[in-house]
């Protein structure tokens, strides 16, 4: 998700932490002799009120409350249903029985976010994002202080399945976000529900820094405990080869390929998570061996047929359909993600198995018999890729680019003839990661 | 069973003696109180009654003029021949003329009685409804769902309700546009 296009300083620091009285951190995070050129001011904008249910939010997933059991509905569901039936004008209309919902689109909440919007909410608690566009047109995106802060509980209970904390501690960073790109919004805040820890968003590109040194400097005296970021900054990160001690990394926003993980983790010495989340209903699924498991139970996950209001059974790959979420700026029943996978139910915990963002495209071989391209990412998830644009022409040959710092166009020539055959004619481009280049998600493309 | 299409085509041969102002807030008017207690003869079939619980002559002066004209049109209406000798409909005749008109002719002008095609309708289906007459070749749903359609009151409800929904919408697409252009709250990871 990137920010809005140009939005403005407008609130005050009481505004931004109306709870947190002693801002000494946060003006040592600004103020450092090596800190970034930080371009704008961010923070999580929590009162008492609004902390108290992000708490209870944290609590009843601690609690490991129940996902649903196969074939059976979660237990909330008749609730939020008629919850959303009776405030929320785009469905009140709707029939009582969730198993006849149609699905909702993107295009649903781009021609009309407003009609999602809960008559319980306050509308002083509007937040909007305004998603990139970079997988379709630009769409508003509302939330609230909430639905967003409620991201640190979701991946503290990630990170409790590797027996890591963050730290509640006022004097340290608990949580960097990397991006390496050409422009982007930088700056240095605190959360709230963390005490007072502090969080950072950096861009590695050196035109935001006084000296290309500091950024060395900085990050590695203020250690963040978490990395978060996209497999395109954390490849331009460990480009850097600073001393930094994370806990974890956390990547989202493109896939993770294999090979590019266990580099990061030799690297970082710690657990690199590929985090599956939407700018609509955010953080989803984390991968594990066996596939992408839910994280919350908050969020019903069903599969449907791709054209159809077609409800798939377990392990039948369709699209991943979702309802329910905690952003009364945008209650979804049974949206379309756009995502492609199987469902998979283990020991009552959902998980998304060849989980591939965007529909499954057919690529063809010469001889006219096709390829899923999901094979095409798995051949390829054993290189140092960080990102790549597979691009079939009409006359079948292949335009491939990939984002890497290694020379290994042969390896990806010899991975992409053992799929497509020996005859396939593939013209390889590789380009560097370099920390100001923004780049968009993986994707394949044909004419 | 009562023909919706014969009920209309009376109602529009309303004689215009019946639009006229009532006798009660203009001394060259038609008599509201006779022309009530006729109806209700006809309709009972006892012609020599002479207290049919009718309101008092000092509530009907402290009516609206246009109430008290689309008083006469409904009683032009119940006095098609299917209503006369109904002595059973005298309760709910009187419940539809002194309860169910009056929030209607806060609306509608007495005149789309019987020039507008739809009212004209509108007052035949819901004296129908009020006297529980099922409309001759319609269901009970179809009946209900034929009046809703041309409802005023509903149609108002529909208005009101969507001038709610509007007010919110531009309340929230003016909310979003301030934002826009504002800092949020902190991501803490990309998506």
């Amino acid at each position: 998700m990137e920010e809005s296009k140009g939005p403005k300083v407008a609130l005050s620091d009481k505004e931004r932490f109306p709870l947190i009285s002693d801002l000494s951190f946060l003006n040592q995070l600004k103020q450092d002799i090596h800190s970034p050129i930080f371009n704008f001011q961010s923070g999580d904008r929590l009162d008492k009120g609004l902390l108290d249910q992000v708490k209870n939010y944290d609590i009843n997933l601690k609690q490991g409350k129940e996902f649903w059991k196969a074939d059976q509905l979660p237990v909330w569901l008749e609730n939020y249903l008629s919850w959303c039936r009776d405030s929320v004008p785009f469905y009140k209309q709707r029939s009582s029985d969730f198993l006849n919902q149609p699905t909702i689109r993107r295009e649903d909440i781009r021609k009309q976010a407003w009609a999602f919007v809960s008559m319980d909410v306050n509308l002083e608690h509007l937040l909007l994002y305004q998603t990139s566009g970079s997988t379709g047109p630009a769409m508003d995106v509302l939330f609230d202080p909430v639905s967003q802060a409620c991201w640190i509980p979701q991946v503290e209970s990630i990170l409790k399945n590797f027996n890591i904390e963050i730290e509640k501690d006022k004097n340290k960073v608990a949580i960097a976000m990397i991006c390496a790109q050409e422009k982007t919004l930088t700056y240095a805040s605190l959360s709230t529900y963390l005490e007072g820890a502090g969080i950072l968003k950096i861009n590695l590109n050196e035109k935001d820094w006084n000296d290309p040194n500091d950024i060395k400097t900085y990050l590695e005296k203020y250690n963040p405990q978490i990395l978060t970021g996209d497999p395109i900054a954390f490849t331009a990160l460990a480009n850097l080869n600073l001393n930094l001690k994370p806990k974890a990394l956390i990547s989202s926003a493109m896939k993770l390929m294999a090979n590019t993980k266990s580099t990061l983790e030799k690297q970082f010495n710690c657990p690199v998570i590929d985090l599956y989340s939407l700018t609509e209903c955010r953080n989803i699924a984390y991968a594990t061996s066996v596939g992408y498991r839910a994280i919350r139970p908050d969020l019903y996950l069903e599969i449907f047929d791709k054209n159809e209001d077609k409800i798939l059974s377990n392990g039948e790959v369709g699209e991943l359909v979702v309802t329910g979420g905690n952003n009364p700026f945008l209650p979804l029943i049974r949206y379309r993600t756009g995502d492609f996978c199987s469902l998979k139910m283990i020991d009552n915990i959902p998980y998304l198995q060849n989980l591939e963002a965007r529909a499954p495209v057919n690529i063809y071989k010469q001889n006219g018999s096709s390829v899923n391209n999901i094979d095409i990412t798995r051949a390829l998830a054993k290189l140092p890729i960080a990102g790549f644009h597979f691009h079939q022409n009409k006359d079948k040959s292949i335009e491939f680019t990939a984002y890497s710092n290694e020379a290994i166009k042969p390896e990806i020539q010899q991975a992409l003839s053992n799929i497509l055959g020996q005859d396939m004619q593939v013209s390889i481009s590789l380009q560097k990661v370099s920390p100001n280049k923004g780049i968009g998600k993986s994707r394949y493309t044909t004419d | 069973m009562a023909q919706v299409y014969d009920l209309c085509f009376h109602l529009r041969k309303c004689p215009p003696i019946f639009l006229q102002d009532s006798l009660l807030q203009n001394e060259d008017g038609i008599d509201t109180s006779a022309i009530l207690t006729d109806l209700f003869r006809s309709v009972s079939g006892r012609f020599l009654e002479v207290d049919f619980n009718l309101p008092k002559r000092r509530q009907l002066e402290n009516q609206k003029a246009n109430y008290l004209k689309s008083l006469h049109i409904a009683c032009w209406l119940f006095s098609h021949p299917y209503f006369i000798g109904r002595n059973s409909l005298v309760p709910k005749i009187h419940e539809f003329l002194f309860n169910d008109l009056k929030p209607i002719c806060d609306i509608v002008e007495f005149e789309k009685w019987i020039e507008d095609e739809e009212r004209t309708e509108e007052m035949v289906r819901t004296g129908l409804f009020a006297c529980e007459i099922q409309p001759t070749g319609e269901s009970i749903d179809e009946a209900i769902d034929k009046l809703s359609a041309i409802s005023t009151i509903d149609r108002q409800e529909i208005l009101k309700k969507s001038s709610q929904a509007m007010k919110r919408m531009m309340e929230i697409r003016k909310k979003m546009a301030e934002k826009k252009a504002q800092e949020a709250a902190n991501p803490y990871g990309r998506e």
